[in-house]
């Protein structure tokens, strides 16, 4: 009997998702995780997070990037390391044929960005960003505008907010979302391509222009680093879209889990409103009440549906749900976001 | 002691105004005017007060005490300068004047004359803001430092074409006479005064409109606070409505969404929300109550002329598609 066909992953880096990523990765049917490995040039807190992440999931740790990019061996690399590195070394690794799921921002900057796009257009690999597209509240959005039952969008509100996790329950080190040095800037580096893939995915359309309102109002390493940690976006998307995001990190946002993720769309011929954290099923004790969202928590299942999606991508060699121009979309409305929070004006995205 | 009072402007808003007076012990409305003759004798009718076209005879009635000015904002300069000059208490609906030195002119007479004087910012008497407010105050999400707003509606104007809500010139235009709402809340709530404002209009079903039906603006305030208020009359179905508040402090967030409220399903009636049902009620009736000298009106001078800087100034940025700082909007 045969399975699906055999994949040899490496992870890159151990920074962040590396930790939620590799277990969901060597989970998948025909996946052989071989190592998590980084750079010997890599920074000691690096190495030291990796060799942890090994003991932790008993997967070998490695230093010899290279010689595993080498290895005809390895089919796919996923990088995880710290986001200023994360277009270096996925562009090393198509360059050498691999496969490569990048986790998010693609990159830092959009020289960085046009690289990687450039490496993807020659590179034999396939290449996706890790993105919230298969949650379920935005496949049932998008189900919804597909079948015309919203006509067409005209208005969308996206709230997007992060419940603190900086004491190591979602971020590990904080500067590795403060520190630009780490990080390439504050929370809209970290987060805002999300929200711009909702868009993009569940309007067809492109972001014509970005006014950004940004602030470091909550957390001290944001504001000892100068980074925002939250944000207002206005945003005119081609047609006369219209849109909002609200983006960041907050000491707790609106819903009972680590995201607090919430859509309203306004269409012609109908409205639609999405929560991640909903439905729910209530427990109500004597002394509390808590519930569960049906189906799960929308974080893992969509990570977990993206990651398995990519490996049906290269395998049946389709084109990834979101590829090269599609990152390049999402950083240059992230980079548009800074330049407007910069000038205080609102700014059209670079085009490729 | 009773309140004799005269309604000013007899269009749906001091329809609503009527009904909430009635409720309050000790008031009586006695004038209804409006250029329309037959809308100041319809609503007359219903308060079973005298009606005129000419705000002067009111205002030149001894016995009335406090005056409720409903017209569209256009008027709202001369009439409140002359009802302050009569030594009438003042009740004006917003926005409180479509510039910022008609303002200080009219906050300068209301000085002057010592009147009580309070613009009917309406929103902070519905009982979802009223409690959010408290829920600040006792310091339950600690220093507030964000504000997200979204009002949804399927709503249109009165009059159709006619209507002076779509007629800048008489009204600041969508962004000013209903952004000047959810500012007012801002200000209120976050207690700053805003300093750069960025708006986005949109119109929904009519693409010629000559204000745009719904609007977003960003707001920055002096205190580095920020807010991003919304406003939509694009829902299809009249009568539809969706509201949602998010206050996000540094210690926690507060969050209201009529979506967990259950409703009424009828094809012929909507019930407005429990979450913001009653709020003209609470208004005026707190109205009366400064006008007894028993309250300090909830919306001092400082905040009107806040939000209406805020409102102006995301006019002209809805007009030029650029931020527009408050000092500009000062110029």
């Amino acid at each position: 009997m045969s399975g699906p066909r055999p994949l040899t992953a490496v992870i890159f880096g151990a920074a962040r998702h590396a930790g939620s990523y590799a277990p969901i990765l060597a989970a998948q049917p025909g996946v052989t995780l071989r190592a998590i490995a980084d750079d010997p040039m890599a920074p000691a807190w690096a190495q030291d997070d990796a060799r942890r992440l090994g003991e932790r999931l008993a997967i070998p740790v490695r230093n010899d990037v290279d010689d595993l990019l080498a290895d005809p061996g390895v089919d796919l690399v996923v990088v995880c390391s710290e986001p200023a590195r994360h277009a270096a070394l996925a562009t090393r690794a198509l360059r050498v044929g691999k496969h490569v799921l990048v986790d998010k921002p693609m990159a830092v900057t959009l020289d960085e960005a046009a690289d990687l796009v450039a490496t993807t257009r020659t590179a034999p690999g396939r290449f996706t960003v890790m993105h919230r597209l298969f949650s379920p509240g935005i496949v049932r959005a998008r189900a919804a505008v597909d079948a015309g039952h919203l006509g067409l969008l005209r208005a969308i509100d996206i709230e997007w907010l992060a419940s603190d996790g900086l004491a190591g329950e979602a971020v590990e080190h904080p500067e590795l979302v403060a520190d630009p040095a780490l990080s390439g800037g504050g929370e809209l580096m970290n987060f805002l391509g999300y929200p711009i893939g909702y868009l993009r995915d569940l309007t067809g359309v492109e972001v014509a222009e970005v006014y950004a309102e940004v602030a470091s109002l909550f957390f001290a390493p944001h504001q000892r680093h100068g980074v925002e940690d939250f944000g207002f976006l206005s945003l005119r998307l081609e047609h006369g879209v219209v849109a909002t995001i609200t983006v960041g990190r907050v000491p707790r946002g609106p819903a009972p889990g680590a995201v607090a993720a919430t859509l309203r769309l306004i269409g012609s011929h109908g409205r639609m409103t999405i929560d991640e954290s909903q439905p729910t099923l209530d427990v109500w004790t004597r002394t509390e009440r808590r519930g569960s969202t049906i189906g799960g928590d929308a974080g893992p299942r969509t990570v977990t549906a993206a990651i398995a999606e990519f490996l049906r991508d290269i395998r049946e060699e389709r084109a990834p749900r979101v590829g090269a121009n599609d990152g390049w979309a999402i950083a240059a409305a992230v980079d548009a976001a800074y330049r407007s929070a910069a000038l205080g004006q609102p700014v059209a995205p670079r085009r490729a | 002691m009773t309140i004799p009072v005269a309604i000013i402007g007899a269009g749906a808003i001091a329809h609503e105004h009527l009904l909430a007076w009635r409720a309050i012990p000790g008031v009586d409305v006695r004038w209804v005017i409006d250029r329309h003759p037959e809308r100041a004798a319809s609503l007359a009718a219903l308060a079973g007060a005298a009606w005129s076209v000419d705000p002067g005879v009111a205002l030149a009635d001894p016995a009335i005490r406090a005056v409720d000015i409903c017209t569209s904002p256009d008027s709202h300069a001369a009439l409140t300068i002359a009802a302050a000059r009569g030594g009438k208490a003042i009740h004006l609906e917003k926005p409180a004047a479509l510039s910022l030195a008609d303002l200080d002119a009219m906050l300068a007479s209301v000085r002057a004359a010592g009147v009580p004087f309070m613009v009917g910012q309406t929103a902070r008497f519905q009982p979802v803001h009223l409690e959010l407010a408290d829920a600040i105050r006792r310091g339950e999400i600690g220093r507030p430092r964000a504000l997200h707003v979204t009002w949804q509606a399927g709503h249109v104007w009165p009059n159709g074409w006619r209507a002076w809500q779509l007629d800048a010139d008489r009204c600041g235009g969508h962004v000013v006479h209903n952004g000047v709402h959810a500012i007012d809340l801002a200000v209120w709530l976050l207690n700053a005064r805003p300093v750069r404002v960025f708006a986005r209009g949109f119109a929904t079903f009519a693409p010629e409109m000559p204000t745009p039906d719904s609007f977003h603006l960003t707001v920055r305030f002096d205190d580095g606070s920020l807010a991003l208020l919304e406003f939509a009359y694009a829902l299809r179905g009249r009568g539809d409505a969706y509201r949602r508040i998010v206050a996000i402090g540094e210690d926690g967030s507060l969050s209201h969404s009529t979506e967990g409220e259950a409703g009424l399903v009828s094809d012929a009636a909507r019930l407005p929300s429990a979450a913001t049902a009653g709020a003209f009620d609470r208004q005026l009736a707190h109205f009366a109550a400064v006008v007894r000298g028993e309250a300090e009106p909830i919306v001092p001078p400082w905040q009107v002329r806040a939000a209406l800087a805020g409102a102006l100034a995301a006019r002209r940025s809805a007009e030029t598609g650029r931020a527009v700082a408050i000092a500009e909007a000062e110029a």
